[in-house]
C-alpha cells in the first residue's frame, strides 16, 4: 500500500447497523487519489442510477485525501459525496477544520453510509474500531451543542454533524464542524438527515504513513518560507477571505440584489462591509489543522442589535456576498447573525443568502406580500427581515418552510411567476462571483458556463476546462485551495509533495491525468442519471441577458454556448450528448465505462448499414 | 479631442480614494493613450494598476469598453460616445 493512506475504508449499512471494513486495491488510491475522486468511483460502482437522494439507496461518503493529516500545508480537508437532493445529480462538498486528519488518525481514509437508521445514531470511529451509537439526546440540537456534547463524551475527538436543518431535510442543509466550517454545497446535510445520522466522531493516534518524512518536512519549510516572504501569510492571517467584501460589491464581482442590481447604484455606501468592520468583533484567529495561516476567526459575543454567541465564526467572503450586496445589505452584524444561524442550524450560507435575495425580489415585485411572509417586510437591504427570515428558514417555520429547499423549489411552491427571480444553475444557487466580470478569460476562472457545466452545477471553486483537472487534483489530495494551491502550485511543488508523501513517483502530467479521470468520473455519474449539462437551466442574468445598462458590467453578455463548445472540445466530450469519447475513456484507463458508454452497436462502422 | 469620465469600479482605497477620473483624449485613442492620460491625473495608479514605467495594465486588470473586456496585450480605439471603465481583478473566497 502506498504511503499517505491508511489503506482502509468503512462501509456502514444504517438499515442493518452492519459495519464492514475494506482494504481497497492500491489502484483505487493511485487512480482516483482521494476525496471525491475515490467517492465518485465508489458511488458509480455501488449505486444504481435513479435512486431517491433522500432514500436508503443513496450512498453518502466522507473521504480524505493522501495529504490530509500529512505535513503538507492546508492538508486538513475532507469531502462529502452523494447524489444531491438539490440538483438531482452528482453532489460533492468540501470542508476544512480538523475532522479530516482525525478520521485518518482513527485509521480510515473514508467512510460510506447507505440505508436508513430506524432511530437517530452517530458513528464513533475510535482508533481502528467503529460503532453506531444512539443519538436520541442529540437529535434536534444545533451543531455547536452537538459538537460540545460529543466533545465531552469523547475526549480528544473531532466531530462533524448536522443541525435541525439537515434533520428536517432542507435541501440546502450542510454538514458542519469546528463550529462554523461546513461541507455545505449540494444539500448533503439533508442526505445525512434522511439517514438519521446525526454525527460522525473520529478519534485516534494512528500515524499517517509518510514515504519520505525528511523530504516532506523540507517541502513544508520551503512552503512556509515562501508564504512569509511574499507577505501572504501575514495578510491572509489578518482578514482571510473577509478582506474584500466592500470592493467586490462595487467591482462587479459580488452579485447585487439577486444578480439584477448594480453595486455602485444599489449599495452606494459599502463602508459597512469594510475588512476592519468584518474583524471589529474578533476574539481570536483560528485555523484548520496545523495551518500556519490560521485565516479564520472566532468572534466575541454579539452585544449590539444582534446577540449571537461567542465563538461565532468571522465572516468569509461568500457569506458576506450572499447576505450582503446580493440582498442589498451592508450591515455586517446582521450578516454575522445570519451566518451564525446558518452554522448552528446547519445550512449553506451561499444558498441561504441567495434564497433571501430571491424572496426579497419576489416581495419587492408584489409576488409575495406581508400576508405570505408572516408579517416580515422583505425589502432590499432590510437586515432585520433578512435575519428573521433566515431563522424561519432554518427552523422550517411559516414562510421559511416554503423557502427551505432552495430557490428552484421555492419558486415552484410560490408560483405566480416567481421562477423569473429564481437564480440558480441546475437547481443550485451560485457562488458569489459574477462571471461577467471575468469576461472571456474563462478557462480557469468563474465563467457562466463553468457554473452551468459543472457536475455539481452552481459551484464556483472547481474551475473549468482542463484547469479543472488541477482543482479536482487539489480537492482529491485533501488540501486547501487557498494556501496549498494558490501559493504552492508553481513549478513542481505539488508533484514533489505527492511523491514524498505517497511514494508513488509520478510526474505532474500523470497527476493531472488523475484530475481529468476524476472530472470524467463525476460526469459519467450524471450521464447515467440521464443528465446532460447542456440541458441544465441557468438564469439568464448570470450570462448578462439582458446586459446591464450601467456600472462595471455594462453591456457585457456571456456566450455560454461558445464557452461550452470550447470546454467540451478540450475534454474530448461529445459536443451534443457530452459523452466522453471512447478514446478518452481508454486513455484514462476507464475501460469499463468505455464499454458501457460505447457498446459495439454504438461504435461507428464502415460500409453500408446492416 | 474629447473628454471622457472613466469610472474605476472596486478600486482599493489604499491606492486612491478617487472613484472616477476625467481625461482628455484624441479620437481613436489606444489603451496606452488612455493609461497615460489616467496616470497623469492620478499618479498613484502607476505601480499597483499600471505597470511601473510603462503605459500597460497590470495582469488581471482590464477595461470594459462598450461591453467588451480588454486586458494587457489587447488594444482598442476609443471614440467620443464610447463607454469605458476600469475593472479590478476578481478576488477569491
Ligand atoms: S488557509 Fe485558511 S482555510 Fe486554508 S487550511 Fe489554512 S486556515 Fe484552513
Amino acid at each position: 500500500m502506498a504511503a499517505g493512506y491508511m489503506g482502509k475504508l468503512l462501509f456502514v449499512n444504517l438499515s442493518t447497523q452492519e459495519i464492514k471494513e475494506e482494504a481497497p486495491d492500491e489502484s483505487l488510491y493511485r487512480d482516483f487519489i482521494g476525496g471525491y475522486g475515490i467517492g465518485a468511483r465508489i458511488l458509480y460502482d455501488r449505486q444504481k442510477a435513479g435512486v431517491d437522494p433522500l432514500g436508503p439507496e443513496n450512498i453518502l461518503g466522507m473521504i480524505t485525501g493522501p495529504l490530509t493529516g500529512s505535513p503538507a500545508i492546508g492538508g486538513a480537508r475532507y469531502q462529502v459525496v452523494a447524489k444531491s437532493p438539490l440538483t438531482g445529480g452528482w453532489g460533492d462538498a468540501n470542508s476544512g477544520g480538523h475532522f479530516g486528519p482525525y478520521l485518518k488518525f482513527a485509521g480510515y481514509d473514508g467512510v460510506f453510509f447507505n440505508g436508513i437508521s430506524e432511530k437517530p445514531v452517530y458513528l464513533f470511529v475510535d482508533n481502528g474500531k467503529a460503532e453506531l451509537r444512539d443519538a436520541a439526546h442529540l437529535w434536534g440540537k444545533g451543531t455547536y451543542e452537538t459538537e460540545d456534547t460529543l466533545g465531552v463524551e469523547h475526549k480528544r475527538a473531532r466531530v462533524i454533524c448536522i443541525g435541525p436543518a439537515g434533520e428536517k431535510l432542507s435541501r440546502v442543509a450542510s454538514i458542519n464542524t469546528h463550529k462554523g466550517d461546513a461541507a455545505a454545497r449540494s444539500g448533503l446535510g439533508a442526505v445525512m438527515g434522511s439517514k438519521k445520522l446525526k454525527a460522525v466522531v473520529a478519534k485516534g493516534n494512528k500515524e499517517v504513513p509518510i514515504a519520505d518524512i525528511e523530504a516532506t518536512n523540507k517541502l513544508r519549510t520551503e512552503h512556509i518560507e515562501d508564504l512569509k516572504e511574499s507577505g501572504f501569510l501575514e495578510r491572509f492571517h489578518q482578514y482571510g477571505t473577509g478582506g474584500h467584501g466592500d470592493m467586490s460589491a462595487h467591482s462587479g464581482d459580488t452579485p447585487v440584489r439577486n444578480w439584477g442590481g448594480i453595486g455602485v447604484f444599489d449599495v452606494p455606501d459599502v463602508s459597512g462591509l469594510n475588512k476592519d468592520k468584518v474583524i471589529a468583533n474578533l476574539d481570536k484567529r483560528i485555523g484548520c489543522w496545523r495551518c500556519p495561516a490560521a485565516c479564520k476567526g472566532s468572534l466575541k459575543e454579539g452585544t449590539g442589535e444582534y446577540k449571537y454567541p461567542a465563538g461565532n465564526h468571522r465572516l468569509e467572503y461568500e457569506t458576506i456576498g450572499a447576505f450582503g450586496a446580493n440582498c442589498g445589505n451592508t450591515n455586517v452584524e446582521s450578516i454575522e447573525m445570519a451566518s451564525h444561524l446558518c452554522n448552528s442550524y446547519g445550512m449553506d450560507t451561499i444558498s441561504a443568502g441567495s434564497i433571501i435575495a430571491f424572496a426579497m425580489e419576489c416581495y419587492e415585485n408584489g409576488i409575495i406580500t406581508k400576508r405570505d411572509t408572516d408579517g416580515i417586510e422583505l425589502t432590499w437591504g432590510n437586515h432585520q427581515a433578512l435575519v428573521a427570515m433566515t431563522e424561519k428558514m432554518a427552523k422550517r417555520e411559516g414562510f421559511g418552510d416554503i423557502l427551505a429547499d432552495g430557490v428552484k423549489v421555492a419558486a415552484e411552491r410560490i408560483g405566480k411567476g416567481a421562477e423569473k427571480f429564481a437564480v440558480h444553475a441546475g437547481g443550485q444557487e451560485l457562488g458569489m462571483h459574477d462571471p461577467k466580470v471575468v469576461g472571456h478569460q474563462f478557462a480557469g476562472m468563474p465563467s457562466a458556463a463553468m457554473y452551468w457545466m459543472n457536475s455539481t452545477p452552481g459551484r464556483h471553486s472547481q474551475a473549468f476546462g482542463p484547469v479543472s483537472f488541477v482543482t479536482h487534483l487539489n480537492n482529491a489530495m485533501g488540501t486547501c485551495m487557498i494556501i496549498f494551491m494558490w501559493r504552492a502550485a508553481r513549478g513542481s511543488y505539488v508533484q514533489r509533495m505527492m511523491t514524498a508523501v505517497t511514494g508513488f513517483d509520478r510526474s505532474m502530467e500523470e497527476l493531472l491525468k488523475a484530475g481529468e479521470r476524476i472530472a470524467n468520473m463525476r460526469h459519467v455519474f450524471n450521464l447515467r442519471e440521464g443528465l446532460n449539462p447542456l440541458e441544465h437551466y441557468i438564469h439568464p442574468r448570470v450570462c448578462g441577458q439582458p446586459p446591464q445598462k450601467d456600472g462595471p458590467l455594462a453591456g457585457i453578455t456571456m456566450d455560454i454556448k461558445e464557452e461550452a463548445w470550447w470546454h467540451l472540445g478540450a475534454l474530448d466530450w461529445d459536443r451534443r450528448t457530452t459523452v466522453p469519447s471512447r478514446n478518452k475513456l481508454l486513455e484514462l484507463g476507464l475501460n469499463d465505462i468505455a464499454e458501457e458508454l460505447w457498446p459495439p452497436e454504438k461504435m461507428p462502422r464502415m460500409g453500408p448499414p446492416v | 479631442m474629447f473628454k471622457r469620465i472613466i469610472h474605476m469600479y472596486g478600486l482599493p482605497y489604499e491606492i486612491t480614494d478617487q472613484r472616477e477620473v476625467e481625461v482628455e483624449l484624441e479620437e481613436g485613442a489606444s489603451m496606452a493613450d488612455v493609461i497615460a492620460a489616467m496616470k497623469a491625473k492620478i499618479p498613484a495608479l502607476g505601480g499597483p494598476v499600471f505597470r511601473t514605467g510603462e503605459d500597460r495594465l497590470e495582469e488581471l486588470y482590464k477595461f470594459n469598453v462598450n461591453g467588451h473586456l480588454y486586458f494587457d496585450g489587447m488594444d482598442f480605439q476609443l471614440h467620443s460616445g464610447d463607454r469605458i471603465a476600469l475593472l479590478m481583478p476578481v478576488t477569491g473566497g
